[in-house]
């Protein structure tokens, strides 16, 4: 570990601490630590820019209620991760649950902002897009798995399901991806 | 000596590459902050205490046992009305400030609830007192379930079995309504 990241760790823990003990501007310094990663995780688990930045505020919220029961098993992103992953998952447990469709033109053009938002010159647009229209349960462990580099394990802990239906989610995604992509020659 | 790998490691695939540079953080396109801090203060912090988990998946557990073959039992053969004096409410479950249901998941029990009023009033006064008891192992598991997501938010399985709950809520409304022997009230 570098000695930034050893300080970047020593801080968290420093302000984890406090923040436990209601120190509420502990707690703003790990919301702008960590706001951009569960933003974006909500972002593409969700694809809406609104709903994300209600999910984001939801999760902060129930990190606070929960810090004193934090026990430091897990990173505390990780922890975060885990309880963004779950707000996510309780909001589209609608009883017609979510739709294996394309997006809408709303949605589409929500994700598109949200997607040019990310991207910096060098990435192509076009991989982002095409995450947003996987279908759900593919989707999120491409996410998790892909972006975030969480391990099976993790992933399909977080979303509640068995490591080889999170195996076959991941082929499934990766085979949509290269044929929405159309990207040849990587299989 | 030269050693000869078992098997050669995966090489990256052009698409993990790809899926892999995206960037972790997306940056919320307003300052979350204000809407956050302004909700810390409302929120009740549970007391520090070690949850026992076998409390809630026992709970889990009674709701999914006991709940809809109880319901079911007795409202199969309950044909005659009955009075309703003096009698506890038939109050809809309460999920605490851990259990994230969304605002269309409640919308939908809601939508339940008023056929289930309507249809709960003509039966006899035991099938009711056995709603309520069905009713009540279910407010248990669901005041369970969220005093362990206090301490575990992002516990995957823990937000299954209070959507499971929630399911069963909306199982013995379902009996309930289509319960009776008029056909036409059967959906």
């Amino acid at each position: 570990m570098s000695q930034a990241a050893r300080e970047t760790t020593a801080d968290e823990a420093g302000l984890v601490a406090r923040a436990r003990n209601g120190d509420t501007a502990a707690f703003e310094g790990l919301y702008r630590a960590h706001a951009g990663r569960v933003y974006g995780l909500c972002l593409r688990m969700m694809r809406r820019r609104d709903v994300a930045e209600d999910l984001t505020q939801e999760v902060f919220v129930s990190a606070w209620r929960s810090l004193p029961g934090f026990e430091g098993r897990s990173g505390f992103g990780t922890w975060l991760h885990r309880i963004a992953v779950n707000a996510a998952l309780a909001r589209d447990r609608s009883p017609r649950g979510r739709d294996e469709v394309s997006l809408t033109d709303e949605e589409g053009e929500q994700m598109e902002i949200g997607a040019e938002e990310a991207m910096d010159a060098a990435t192509p647009i076009d991989l982002e897009r095409a995450i947003a229209t996987l279908p759900p349960g593919a989707r999120d462990v491409m996410v998790l798995y892909g972006i975030y580099g969480y391990s099976h394990e993790e992933a399909a802990e977080m979303l509640g399901v068995a490591v080889g239906t999170c195996k076959a989610q991941l082929h499934r995604a990766r085979h949509l991806l290269r044929e929405r992509m159309q990207v040849e020659g990587h299989a | 000596m030269n050693i000869i790998p078992f098997r050669r490691p995966a090489a990256r695939e052009p698409l993990d590459e790809q899926l892999a540079a995206l960037p972790r953080s997306i940056e919320p396109p307003r300052d979350l902050w204000p809407a956050i801090a302004a909700r810390l203060g409302e929120q009740q912090r549970p007391a520090q205490r070690h949850w026992h988990w076998p409390t809630a998946l026992a709970a889990g557990v009674a709701v999914a046992a006991v709940s809809a073959v109880l319901t079911w039992g007795l409202l199969r053969d309950s044909g005659s009305a009955g009075g309703g004096r003096g009698e506890p409410a038939l109050l809809p479950v309460s999920y605490g400030p851990n259990s994230a249901l969304g605002a269309e998941q409640l919308r939908t029990r809601d939508e339940l609830l008023a056929q289930f009023r309507a249809r709960v009033a003509e039966l006899p006064p035991e099938t009711r007192a056995a709603v309520l008891r069905n009713l009540t192992i279910i407010q248990h598991a669901a005041d369970d379930i969220d005093a362990a997501l206090a301490q575990d938010p992002g516990s995957g399985l823990l937000n299954q079995l209070l959507f499971g709950t929630y399911q069963e809520e909306l199982r013995v409304y379902s009996q309930v309504i289509t319960s009776g022997g008029d056909p036409s009230r059967r959906t």
